[in-house]
């Protein structure tokens, strides 16, 4: 018992002063059980409820070509049910599922290499049948209807490049209902409806991502500025490789990363924790500790020249530039953030200079893309129609060389640090919005960046800002793409 | 010390520790007691020494300040002639200088402390909004006051938003979700003011004379109310607020004429908007009720058994998980207090699967309409819609800003205590009336954004096409701006 949970630390909750601005120092419970499953506690009772989130470390960047999208397509499945929720009778629905899998190989492999089309109709139409007769065991959506009847909230989930999060907001009394629901789809979660979830992720990806103006510029863009390191798969996956999920695959993937060592429970709201801490034991707890992930190995490679990617199609034109920067856990990213503040906003550098003085763009930005492995710092600009986007670059990279020789005024740098403490506050507008930062925090490292990032982002010189612009601001490290609205630019 | 608290601990684990592997479903969950009680709005309502109502809401647990107004106006009052009056007159609040400060001073002073300032237009509505830390409340106060009541609308900002303007409208159509929102508006509200959108002729002939005239006309102090929360004193707050807004002379209200809309919709019509893409982008409705209403409930519940009850709903049930045509299909009920709402249903699929989704949808829809819904579905409607009130008050934003829009939308203060009585006293029979009553598949105008010719060549497998629903109007993306139904 005692070893089943280990408590590491509390924080006490407390304003600190630094630099004369105040900074929020958020107070977390962590604990660990024994099998693994990290819990962060967060308290707030504003509000009788809990926002509940459980993040998965697995997502994109555990991927390679053939399997792009996995991650996002278990996270559909999950919603499907399991052996004891969504279903009318797993035993008879068991039986039908196996026979379902082996109808559908059968049919595809007619499909891919026989030229007799009565078989193939016939193989279809065999797995049809016995598909429509286990749709009559199926209790469709059981799992929103419980969450929704019991006050849930929000109930959604989503996948990035490094974490599969799945959430809800219940009422306070009711939390146990997350840990009986969370913790039965990582024991028992049930591949049903498979072909079909399979269709509505090609779906996905054909509106976000192929009928959208920008959607295939940054997956390309993206696929280009990354050579090795698997930050490149698109994270919704290749349309052939979604064509082409297998069951197993996905078993494979339910193995491999859905396990308690892998996984974070984070609550936000007014609950006790005693009684999060028995639940979490009652039911997570008896889970088996899973074989350690593997691990991203792959290292992005230095850049050796500048890459440029242009694409002319109709739409809003524009032009992006991306330079690599390091990993979280580097001491440049936090001047990199004072350089993300000088460079955005109606009154930073840019869109003073590109929006209001020259009238070239209708909007600029900067973005310090902190990232657990390697990091990147983006600057993108929407031109207006008819402007040349050779001149826009030109005034971005006169920005860039700026910052690599001109110190900060004392104002830009307040401003810029003031703006941290705004977004810090900001981030604990709502229970799900911290408990969305832990989780992410704690996926990339740890949650305590909460509290060092703005710390650190105070403590920046106008000198490193000036040395960190030299050193990634550099033509070499440099990707560049451009979207130009067809028939217009130089 | 370290050990002794985690053996401590365990004990109190070990006391606590029931086998709650017993429950086989959730459904067997003993839940501790626990009633929710929701906040009163007369424990935040106050009105200023003129008579304009604030809900105030004190928090210390962020040290933040927040305030919105919202202002009776709207896009819908502004003349068909100068469509975009009401957006750029908002935008140019926030960015056309004061009486004090000139925008880009204004720029400089909100970005220095970290504050967002905006304000913003809804077709029938206006707000603008603070939020800023504590310790900038009378200079954040000072910024919010002169957008709102003192703006100057400098003529070079104007060009500048005007410009802006321009190249929205250029790209707007780029995007097939844009091109059917515009598509949809402009198709099935006509001339009336819902439909009409900005066009660059109406933009050209924006005068800052007409921006000044709409300003003054609107956003009058009769036509105001506020919603404040965070981290202050309430009674310092409200003699802030007294000192800024609370002697400024207040008229009687006036009520707009709302414009007439002629709802007569052609029969069976099928409108398809060619652009190069692969899934077609779809929706239909038509007009149904205007609030209040004593049907609203009903049809609201009705709808969310239908196609607005998330994963529960038929249409979800149908359509995205059996059959796997969609990622994302709902229908909606628009509670609209200002003239007829719209029922309606959207979707996308891929191009092929166009017209077999369309009559799932179809067939959904007149079995909702010939069938009642059952006890179960009912039932769990209720309690899904009834339970998730809370929701709406979860934070002290939310608490202030619910409870003004609510008065806002001129309901009374007991709205939210008798919302869950209304849902809980529905009868299956209570939604069939209503289904008969207000759904009409023959009337529902129906857009298609798509390329037409993968869409009309159908999936191979069913025998739907397009031209099943009603006579197919086509129109080029193009040519869709100066189309005039």
């Amino acid at each position: 018992m005692v070893k089943n949970i280990i408590l590491l630390f509390v924080f006490l909750i407390a304003f600190f002063s630094v630099s004369n601005a105040k900074i929020l120092d958020v107070k977390v419970e962590e604990h660990t059980l024994s099998n693994g499953l990290k819990i962060l506690l967060y308290h707030d009772s504003y509000s009788p409820t809990v926002a509940c989130r459980l993040f998965y470390k697995t997502g994109s960047v555990n991927e390679y070509p053939g399997v792009s999208g996995v991650s996002h397509m278990f996270e559909h499945m999950m919603f499907k049910g399991t052996k004891k929720i969504c279903v009318r009778d797993w035993d008879k629905d068991s039986v039908l599922l196996d026979s379902l899998e082996k109808l559908f190989i059968k049919y595809k492999m007619l499909k891919d290499s026989s030229s007799d089309s009565v078989l193939i109709e016939n193989a279809f139409k065999k797995f049809k049948e016995v598909e429509s007769e286990e749709k009559k065991l199926i209790v469709k959506g059981e799992l929103w209807k419980i969450y929704t009847q019991n006050g849930g909230m929000h109930f959604n989930a989503f996948t990035t490049d490094i974490l599969t999060a799945y959430f809800t907001t219940l009422p306070k009394n009711k939390l146990e209902l997350f840990f009986w629901l969370e913790s039965d789809r990582l024991k028992n979660a049930v591949l049903r409806e498979f072909y079909s979830e399979r269709m509505v992720v090609a779906e996905e990806r054909r509106l976000r991502y192929e009928n959208s103006p920008t959607g295939r510029y940054f997956e390309t863009l993206n696929a280009m500025f990354y050579e090795a390191h698997p930050y490149r798969n698109p994270t919704i996956g290749w349309m052939s490789d979604i064509d082409n999920f297998t069951k197993k695959l996905l078993r494979e993937k339910f193995k491999t990363y859905y396990q308690p060592n892998n996984l974070i429970l984070v609550l936000a709201g007014d609950f006790d924790t005693k009684n999060v801490l028995r639940l979490a034991k009652e039911y997570f707890g008896r889970i088996p500790r899973g074989a350690p992930v593997p691990e991203v190995t792959i290292k992005e490679p230095v850049q050796v020249g500048e890459k440029r990617f242009t694409v002319i199609k109709k739409a809003s034109p524009r032009i992006d530039m991306f330079f690599h920067t390091p990993g979280l856990g580097d001491r440049d990213l936090y001047a990199l953030d004072i350089i993300e503040g000088v460079l955005s906003g109606r009154n930073g550098r840019l869109y003073k200079r590109l929006v209001k003085k020259m009238d070239l763009c209708t909007d600029v930005g900067a973005g310090n893309g902190v990232q657990k492995y390697t990091s990147y710092f983006h600057i993108q600009a929407e031109l207006k129609d008819k402007t040349d986007p050779h001149v826009v670059e030109n005034v971005l990279l006169s920005e860039l060389e700026k910052l690599k020789n001109k110190p900060l005024s004392d104002y830009e740098l307040e401003r810029v640090k003031n703006s941290v403490v705004s977004r810090t506050v900001n981030r604990f507008r709502s229970t799900e919005g911290i408990a969305t930062q832990l989780g992410f925090w704690e996926v990339m490292s740890t949650w305590k960046y909460i509290n060092i990032f703005p710390r650190e982002v105070e403590k920046v010189t106008k000198e490193s800002v000036m040395s960190v612009a030299k050193k990634y601001f550099t033509q070499s490290n440099r990707t560049v793409g451009v979207l130009m609205s067809k028939g217009e630019g130089k | 010390m370290y050990c002794k608290k985690a053996i401590l601990l365990s004990v109190l684990l070990f006391c606590f520790n029931v086998s709650s592997q017993q429950y086989k479903h959730p459904s067997e969950i003993k839940y501790p007691d626990f009633e929710y009680k929701l906040p009163n709005p007369s424990d935040y309502r106050y009105t200023l020494n003129n008579g304009i109502v604030v809900y105030i809401v004190e928090d210390s647990s962020l040290p933040v300040l927040d305030i919105t107004a919202l202002i009776k106006t709207g896009s819908i009052y502004e003349p068909r002639c100068l469509a975009g009056l009401a957006g750029i007159t908002a935008r140019l609040m926030r960015t056309g200088g004061t009486v004090k400060y000139s925008g880009d001073e204004m720029d400089e002073k909100v970005e220095f402390l970290a504050a967002q300032l905006g304000c913003s237009m809804s077709i029938n509505s206006a707000s603008a909004s603070l939020s800023i830390l504590k310790k900038y409340t009378d200079t954040g106060l000072d910024l919010f006051s002169e957008m709102l009541l003192y703006p100057k609308f400098s003529q070079k900002k104007l060009t500048v938003e005007k410009k802006r303007a321009y190249e929205y409208i250029k790209h707007r159509l780029d995007n097939p979700r844009n091109v059917l929102s515009y598509g949809f508006s402009k198709l099935y509200y006509k001339d009336f003011p819902a439909g009409v959108s900005p066009e660059m002729k109406s933009i050209k002939r924006i005068s800052r004379k007409d921006i000044v005239k709409f300003y003054k006309h609107n956003f009058r102090p009769e036509n105001m109310m506020f919603a404040v929360s965070g981290d202050f004193k309430k009674e310092e707050m409200l003699k802030k607020l007294n000192n800024i807004f609370g002697n400024l002379r207040v008229d009687k209200i006036k009520t707009e004429k709302m414009p007439k809309w002629d709802k007569k919709t052609p029969k069976g019509k099928v409108y398809f908007i060619d652009q190069d893409v692969n899934q077609a982008f779809i929706k239909m409705g038509h007009p149904c009720i205007k609030r209040p209403s004593k049907d609203y409930y009903a049809l609201s519940v009705l709808n969310y058994i239908f196609g607005g009850g998330g994963f529960t709903s038929r249409l979800t049930k149908k359509v995205r998980s059996d059959e796997g045509l969609v990622y994302d299909i709902r229908s909606y009920v628009e509670p609209n207090y200002f003239f007829p709402g719209t029922f309606s249903i959207s979707l996308q699929t891929k191009s092929k699967s166009s017209a077999y989704a369309i009559k799932l949808c179809m067939e959904e829809l007149k079995r909702i309409i010939d069938n009642p819904v059952t006890k179960q579905e009912l039932g769990d409607a209720k309690k899904s819609l009834t339970e998730s009130l809370p929701g709406m008050f979860r934070t002290p934003k939310d608490v202030a800003e619910t409870f003004c829009i609510s008065e806002y939308w001129g309901r009374s203060l007991d709205h939210f205590d008798v919302y869950s009585d209304k849902i809980k006293a529905l009868t299956v029979s209570d939604l069939h009336r209503v289904a008969r009553k207000y759904l009409h598949p023959e009337s529902l105008t129906v857009v298609i954004v798509g390329s037409y010719e993968s869409c009309v060549s159908g999936d191979g497998r069913h025998s739907s096409k397009l031209s099943d629903f009603g006579k197919i109007v086509r129109i080029d993306v193009s040519k869709l701006e100066e189309y005039h139904p």
